[in-house]
């Protein structure tokens, strides 16, 4: 259960950025979680929801895009998701595979407000 | 308009696009420790495993097994007690205990901390017992230079499909308690090939600390660990 270590470093991480765009709040939090990234959704929106309280977060709503895994064959080149079991090729069962996708856990997009008005543009 | 409640305040949404490792400053830290290593010329090993599976037992056989060939340096990561740390230290080596409280790994400043109280100089083969938990270490790089995943027979062959992540992540995989093998039905064959379906560089090495079995070749791997490291 390191959902709540994830949630310390999501919070500090858009904690900066929000403070660096002075932000006056932070709307929705976007990030993309592999389906083998080891982190338990519902966990880690219970932990968002948790400490989220008293930081730039508090009124934020976490968005979670599970990203399935993905892997492409060594062998016949043919790339699959979702695989079962997880390393072996559909196509022509060769175990020689690479992960694409599917471990990582990255912080996508984060929404602010803010009612100062030179902020609008994106960088 | 303020959309929320229709007042004539205007605000700005403004949209981040970030794309960035939730971890990143863990993945630099760990670099940082790794850096440090080098420096003293150590060998960084990260161990772990679910509870149990015999992580300090095969760290007191091993400490046996190398004495008078190098200087070994261990730290211990626990969820509470220091009772592993005591068992090192009986073995008269350098220990360091890490108490994770809530924490359910060690993460690179942990161990960044935990070093600093060490005698990195006197050190050449540094062990991190990670907390027993086959979920959660994995996700965290601490800096180590080879990351060891035991799987001990007791906790069945099914373990490879279930906690993917951790056999990705490590170079070695041992399997423990052997000399219990046979009262389990523990497919050896099907733990492996599932193991190494996930992970095809993971190297294997069966062992008991108990019997000593297979022990040889797990000391062979350190020295020649340790051998690269310095050449
Ligand atoms: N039969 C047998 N038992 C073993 C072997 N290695 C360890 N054990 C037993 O397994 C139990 C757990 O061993 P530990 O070395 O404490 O396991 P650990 O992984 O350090 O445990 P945690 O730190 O709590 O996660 C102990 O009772 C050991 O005596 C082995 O090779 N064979
Ligand atoms: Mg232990
Ligand atoms: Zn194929």
């Amino acid at each position: 259960m390191h959902e709540f270590s994830i949630v310390q470093s999501i919070l500090d991480t858009v904690e900066g950025y929000a403070r660096q765009s002075s932000a006056s709040s932070v709307k929705r939090v976007v990030i993309r979680a592999g389906a083998i990234s080891g982190i338990e959704p519902h966990l880690l929106q219970i932990a968002f929801d948790t400490f989220k309280g008293h930081t730039v977060c508090s009124e934020a709503a976490l968005e979670i895009i599970i990203e399935p895994l993905k892997v492409e064959c060594c062998s016949c080149s043919k790339i699959a998701e979702n695989t079962n079991p997880l390393f072996r090729c559909p196509f022509c069962g060769s175990t020689d595979v690479r992960l694409l996708n599917g471990e990582d856990l990255i912080l996508e997009r984060i929404e602010m407000e803010s009612s100062d008005a030179e902020t609008q543009d994106s960088p | 308009m303020c959309q929320d409640c229709g007042c004539s305040l205007t605000t700005n949404t403004k949209v981040l696009e970030v794309q960035k490792r939730i971890l990143e400053k863990n993945d630099a830290e760990a670099a940082q420790n790794r850096a440090k290593l080098e420096k003293h010329g150590i060998l960084g090993i990260n161990l772990m495993s679910s509870p149990g599976a015999g992580k300090t037992t095969l760290l007191e056989k091993t400490i046996e097994l190398l004495d008078g060939i190098c200087s070994i340096g261990v730290i211990e990561g626990d969820l509470e007690t220091e009772r592993d740390a005591e068992r090192i230290r009986q073995k008269g080596v350098a220990v360091q205990q890490i108490t994770t409280g809530q924490t359910c790994h060690l993460d690179a400043a942990m161990v960044h901390s935990a070093m600093h109280r060490m005698p990195l100089e006197e050190i050449d083969l540094l062990f991190v017992e990670n907390v027993g938990n086959l979920v959660c270490p994995a996700a965290y790089d601490i800096g180590t230079h080879m990351n060891v995943v035991l799987l001990s027979v007791t906790e069945g062959d099914d373990k490879p499909a279930k906690y993917p992540l951790v056999f990705l992540k490590s170079d070695l995989l041992l399997i423990t308690k052997t000399d219990l093998a046979g009262v389990l039905e523990f497919d050896m064959e099907k733990a492996v090939s599932d193991a190494l379906t996930i992970n095809p560089r993971l190297q294997v090495i069966k062992l008991s600390a108990k019997s000593g079995d297979g022990m040889d070749e797990w000391i062979t791997l350190l020295r020649k660990g340790l051998e690269d490291r310095i050449s």
